[in-house]
């Protein structure tokens, strides 16, 4: 099957039917039926071995961009390896904007970028802002910004990956309908993903020049509170968020340095959702344009 | 032995950074405070070491903490920023 996101069309590939099947239900809001179109990259799930196919099947991804340390997972757990593997031929192989390992959305015609590392709360920011404060999720993982002298933030709207804790308190926001099945024992732990609201995939080629940087940090307990960012520290927070930016020459550079230049960037410290949410809010209020 | 900047180089200064983009290797390099302001004593048409530490003296006062003398440091930083394609040596 062939599914487009945001600017790119995956052909996903399997001799199994049910992952191909449950990859056709998550991504059912999506561009799909681009069987005659040409494709960006090709994702197969394939079985770990010959034998492997028969007992309890298990599935290795093979694509152009992968990494070596990959385990063989559960074929229960097919939508989990598709992701890795789409997020990954983005990340090691998209060269027509800068990719960085952030979230995105778009209010009032102008993006948020939320950068941060892996469990600092970017995919249930992201889900809490496009299920509960009225943005355009524009995506969660991977946020793309064009090559140009003012760039803009484009949408890869995949479906939020959310993890353990998230689920429940999304569970509470989002409808039921846009929840993909429940993945257990993840090395992540529970993983379940959350599709985007069906504007938002719909709106998928419509850009928005970013507005607001912000690095969000999960704590425990923590009181809300926000700290600048001063221009060297959000140019090395994107610099090192980026999977391509050093390989896009001086388009890639100038464009990076024209965001640091013109984009508030905060760092923001929370510990209950409504807190994160109150902050983004102020920070807008203050800095949209 | 004269150095000056590479025409292949894009300077941009960030509020408290200073970074060098080199068209030939496609790298990025984060300069120092001091390796800024020796790169901004090299004039386009080229000088050598001892004028670029006159330059730089009318600004700073020079004070090494390393062994070698300041003038030797300098010459030094020259060197690596000519190493790195951001300077060239010129007649």
């Amino acid at each position: 099957m062939r599914v487009q996101i945001g600017p790119a069309v995956f052909d996903l590939r399997s001799p199994f039917a049910d992952p191909i099947q449950a990859a056709r239900t998550l991504y059912r809001d999506y561009p799909l039926g681009l069987d005659d179109e040409i494709y960006d990259f090709a994702v197969a799930a394939i079985p770990a071995s010959p034998l492997r196919r028969f007992l309890r099947p298990s599935l290795v991804f093979e694509a152009d961009h992968m990494v070596d340390d990959i385990v063989p997972l559960d074929a229960s757990l097919a939508l989990l390896g598709f992701e890795m593997a789409i997020n990954l031929q983005m990340a090691l192989g998209y060269r027509r904007d800068i990719v960085l390992h952030a979230a995105s959305a778009e209010r009032d015609g102008q993006g948020i970028l939320i950068t941060g590392e892996s469990g600092a709360g970017k995919s249930t920011l992201s889900a809490l802002l496009s299920y509960s404060a009225g943005w355009r999720h524009m995506g969660d993982e991977l946020a793309l910004l064009s090559l140009e002298d003012a760039p803009h933030l484009k949408p890869y709207p995949r479906p939020i990956g959310l993890k353990n804790r998230s689920i429940e308190e999304m569970a509470a926001r989002a409808p039921a309908t846009r929840f993909g099945p429940r993945l257990e024992n993840t090395v992540k732990g529970t993983v379940q993903h959350l599709l985007p609201p069906v504007g938002a995939i719909a709106a998928m080629q419509r850009f928005a020049p970013p507005a607001l940087i912000v690095a969000p940090h999960y704590r425990e307990g923590a009181e809300p509170a926000y700290y600048p960012m001063s221009e060297s520290a959000c140019y090395l927070r994107l610099s090192t968020a980026s999977t391509n930016q050093l390989k896009l020459g001086e388009r890639g550079f100038a464009a990076l340095v024209s965001v640091v230049r013109s984009v508030p960037a905060y760092d923001i410290v929370y510990g209950k959702s409504e807190d994160a949410l109150a902050l983004v809010d102020r920070l807008w209020t203050e800095h949209r344009r | 032995m004269r150095f000056r900047p590479s025409r292949d180089i894009r300077v941009e200064r960030l509020a408290d950074m200073t970074l060098v983009f080199h068209r030939l290797s496609g790298e990025t390099h984060i300069l120092s405070p001091e390796a800024e302001a020796i790169l901004h004593a090299v004039p386009m048409g080229g000088a050598d070491g001892p004028a670029v530490v006159e330059t730089l003296s009318v600004d700073f006062d020079i004070v090494s903490a390393d062994s070698p003398g300041p003038d030797e440091t300098i010459l030094a930083r020259l060197q690596e920023l000519a190493d790195l394609g951001i300077l060239q040596r010129c007649p």
